[in-house]
């Protein structure tokens, strides 16, 4: 149970004085400086008579060694765990040689995370900074005053200046006594490898993490490092999406003389098994890697190209029983361009081949030239699509202007009096090419913002083709309404700019977080914290009268939704974080009895945002049944909106979940209209995308 | 916005004892964190919660050139935005606490505060409180707490900002810990 803290401001202490607290304090941390024990005795004896004194340090004394590990977790500062998965865990026959609690210079081992070719990495406390990072601790042979340690530390120096989001960051190197070990960041998420254990990546996906990727090499490529050992388990991405490249150069640092070739690549040593097997590492190796020759920055591309053809087919790109087959493949054979997914743009084929190219010098020569290509690829979509306006158009002309309900982060705007302000419009090339296609596979998840900023709330008009957004893309630092034509025939995408009239209040006493209107709009269906718990009103557009509609004691009522017959209403009831999603019969009366609520789900998992599917047959709602947060659909039955089977996951990626994959894809927001899903990933910044259902 | 080489300028010649700087900088990192803040803060998500220094690091990443800031500016950086972020939050809180009841007089036992922004269990308000009670006496301490919960500041930077030993630091930390775990009453519920 979570310790709530009872707050008692007005009960608790009396005037403290300056003079006072002084004195209270230096008793205090007197106290504290002897050993336990001999502390009660201390403060009696040195309060003497004052016992007001004495009782206001002891209760600090109890105070402090009360467990206030809560205090130590407010700064929720964002590092965590390295995952090992470069190395390999269950590798005994090394044997641990930090205990933890052991110490390097000011970092104590808390545990170890993984051993491998170039050594054990443990998760470190750094003790003078007060931050955990791994601690590459490095293998036995390495003497301080030796060259290899000289060239080390030199090569750990120039990384340590590699600065760039996307790379895991190298704090630099500590020496203790016989040890020395590299200081590194420790980066939370999964490995790409990880990822593509579970099966492809989603276009999008993969072109928004090799674009990371990218970014990472071009920014290492201009100082002149060279990564030499990029692969899918040294690629992690973060729970925010972050792309983060790990082990830059440290393949060059950890080689020895070679300077090249297979003995610049740690992992294929024999102890340093990668995770996939001895086949880890020379499958991302490149031909002249493999030769053992003269390496530049065109290796890293070569990795990159295969990186990229595993994301987008969940195969490696060369790969064989043995170290030696794998790399006849990579010397010989050609990638089996038929693996890759029928969806992908001839751009991105394109791309792959000339980093594929074996003979270097036919090579893609600048990994910058691969970003921008990716860029391209991840902004044509809608596009930010803010330039002059040229046609002002009332709202009245455009039936197909969604005037359900608009919102507005937080406020409300009445859609009547809507103005659109048509932007020129910004062809998506992207999505011109990539919607139809990716439409026909079904049930993929196109891309309809490329915003930096935040791009979010969607609403799908009801006949599917038009979506309402809030963006800041404006860069007014407002968050703007706009419009944003869907059209999967012609692929034309373009958003406009909604700028609304004067908004008018709905109801002025309702408290309101939220609203849904009845079909034929003589209803208006409010909840909010009116109350010490969350009610729902409704207003009665007639008689413009408003009257408590449904509240249960005790227990918040969220997520009101009017079924599109304007029957049926769904609701959830939540109580801390247990919480059962409804479905009750709606007639505009207050109040449908509690026995006629129809459960439709059990509080066992936690839901959000529901609505309902045109034909009022499903429920779509934020969920987190089984762990992730996903939009799944709840079959209900036709009559009697029953449960009508178990609930499935409605955004799909190629066959797997989305939101496994990628954090960075958790929907926000979404909305249903026709045939399909409009939802928003991200908080503080994110964008649109687009799923078609059934 | 500003662009990310003024902010790191400003901070520089902060940390570098020019307290001129500070009046330039905290306008912007207030601008920017109000921005990210609103958005969060806005959506009234039920079990949503927030991560008071994952704004202010998100506001750093935006605001600061990264490759040319050492830990000091970062510390600097973190130990205004402290202040900011404080001032957010129990603003929203409170904001939060006024329109749930229907009106602005806080009634309500601060522990039933839909206080989505308490990491941890520890409401905003209640710990904004017993600060305001602690800067009373003890100004000092009171900032530590602020450094460490709103800003995110490890030990050491705090005393960087606060211009102490981290060994003094540390100790008035400790202070401030049992001060604070006594006040807010966390040992009544284990």
């Amino acid at each position: 149970m979570e310790a709530r803290p009872s707050c008692r401001p007005d009960t608790v202490i009396t005037t403290v004085t300056d003079q006072r607290w002084r004195q209270t304090k230096a008793l205090f941390q007197a106290a504290l400086e002897r050993p336990p024990v001999e502390r009660a005795a201390f403060v009696v004896a040195q309060a003497g008579d004052d016992d007001e004194l004495r009782r206001e340090v002891e209760a600090l004394l109890a105070s402090d060694a009360a467990d206030r590990s809560v205090f130590e977790r407010l700064p929720l500062v964002g590092v965590s765990v390295i995952a090992a998965s470069n190395f390999a865990p269950d590798a005994t026959h090394q044997h641990t040689t930090l205990k933890p609690g052991s110490r390097i210079g000011p970092y104590e081992v808390v545990t170890l995370l993984g051993a491998g070719g170039m050594g054990q990495v443990f998760r470190a406390r750094d003790t003078k900074l007060n931050r955990d990072v791994a601690l590459k601790v490095l293998p036995d042979g390495f003497e301080l005053d030796s060259d290899p340690m000289a060239r080390f530390t030199r090569e750990a120096h120039m990384l340590a200046a590699l600065n760039h989001p996307n790379i895991a960051a190298i704090y630099g190197l500590e020496d203790s006594q016989d040890r020395h070990a590299l200081i590194l960041e420790l980066v939370d998420g999964l490995t790409i490898a990880d990822m593509i254990a579970h099966g492809p990546l989603a276009l999008v996906e993969a072109v928004d993490v090799a674009r990371q990727i990218a970014e990472a090499l071009e920014v290492a490529h201009e100082k002149g490092i060279i990564h030499r050992d990029l692969k899918p388990a040294n690629v992690k991405v973060t729970p925010t999406g972050v792309v983060k490249v790990l082990d830059f150069g440290l393949a060059k640092a950890w080689g020895g003389a070679a300077d090249s070739g297979i003995a610049a690549v740690p992992t294929v040593t024999a102890t340093g098994l990668g995770e996939r097997g001895v086949l880890g590492t020379p499958a991302y190796m490149s031909p002249e890697q493999a030769r053992g020759r003269a390496l530049d920055k065109r290796t890293d591309i070569w990795s990159f190209g295969c990186v990229l053809f595993e994301m987008l087919t969940g195969r490696m790109a060369f790969r064989g029983e043995t170290i030696s087959d794998t790399i006849a493949c990579v010397l010989e054979r050609d990638v089996d361009w038929a693996a890759l997914p029928a969806s992908c743009p001839p751009r991105i084929r394109e791309l792959l081949r000339r980093c594929l190219q074996k003979d270097p010098s036919r090579r893609l020569r600048d990994i910058g030239d691969a970003r921008l290509d990716l860029e391209m690829l991840d902004e044509a979509a809608g596009g930010p699509a803010a330039s002059a306006p040229t046609a002002i158009t009332p709202a009245s002309e455009r039936p197909w202007l969604p005037d359900r309900r608009i919102h507005v982060r937080g406020g409300r705007l009445l859609a009547a009096g809507l103005v659109l302000v048509v932007s020129t419009a910004a062809l998506a090339v992207w999505v011109d090419r990539m919607t139809a296609r990716e439409a026909s596979a079904g049930r993929s998840v196109i891309r309809l913002t490329s915003d930096a900023g935040l791009t979010t709330d969607p609403v799908v008009s009801p006949d599917g083709k038009l979506v309402v957004y809030t963006s800041d893309r404006a860069g007014n630092d407002k968050l703007d309404l706009w419009v944003q034509q869907i059209d999967l025939k012609t692929g034309k995408s373009f958003g406009v700019r909604a700028s609304g009239g004067p908004p008018e209040p709905l109801c002025d006493k309702c408290g309101s977080w939220v609203w849904d209107w009845s079909p034929d709009r003589r209803w208006l269906l409010v909840y909010g914290p009116q109350k010490p718990w969350v009610a729902a009103t409704i207003v009665d557009q007639e008689t413009k009268t408003s009257r408590l509609f449904l509240e249960r004691r005790n227990e918040d009522l969220f997520n009101f939704e009017i079924s599109p017959d304007g029957r049926w209403i769904v609701f959830r009831a939540q109580m801390a974080n247990r919480s059962r999603m409804y479905v009750a019969a709606f007639n505009g009366e207050p109040g449908p009895a509690e026995n006629t609520w129809i459960p439709i789900t059990d509080g066992s998992s936690m839901e959000d945002k529901m609505h309902w599917s045109p034909d009022g047959r499903w429920i779509y709602a934020l969920s987190n049944r089984d762990g992730f947060q996903c939009i799944w659909a709840f079959p209900l039955d036709e009559q009697t909106k029953r449960p009508a089977g178990p609930p499935v996951a409605a955004i799909h990626s190629h066959g797997a979940r989305l939101s496994i994959r990628n954090a960075n894809l958790v929907p926000q927001d979404f909305s249903v209209a026709r045939d399909k899903i409009v939802f928003n990933q991200g908080e503080i910044t994110g964008n649109i995308w687009m799923t078609e259902i059934r | 916005m500003p662009s990310p080489r003024d902010v790191t300028a400003l901070l520089g010649d902060w940390s570098r004892g020019n307290p001129a700087a500070l009046n330039q900088l905290l306008p912007l990192v207030y601008a920017e964190l109000r921005r990210i803040a609103s958005r969060q803060l806005r959506r009234e998500r039920t079990g949503h919660t927030l991560q008071p220094t994952a704004l202010v690091h998100e506001a750093y990443l935006r605001m600061v050139e990264q490759r040319h800031v050492d830990w000091k500016t970062r510390a600097h950086f973190f130990g205004a935005a402290a202040e900011v972020m404080r001032r957010i939050l129990v603003d929203h809180a409170r904001r939060h606490n006024a329109g749930k009841r229907g009106d602005g007089m806080p009634t309500m036992p601060i522990q039933d505060v839909r206080d989505t922004a308490a990491p941890d269990g520890i409401p905003i308000l209640a710990l904004d409180l017993a600060l305001q009670k602690l800067a009373e006496f003890d100004r000092a301490l009171a900032r530590i707490v602020e450094l460490r919960a709103f800003g995110g500041l490890t030990i050491e930077e705090a005393a960087c900002v606060l211009d102490v030993s981290p060994s003094t630091a540390k100790t008035e930390w400790r202070v401030a810990k049992a001060w604070l775990g006594r006040e807010l009453g966390l040992d009544s519920h284990p």
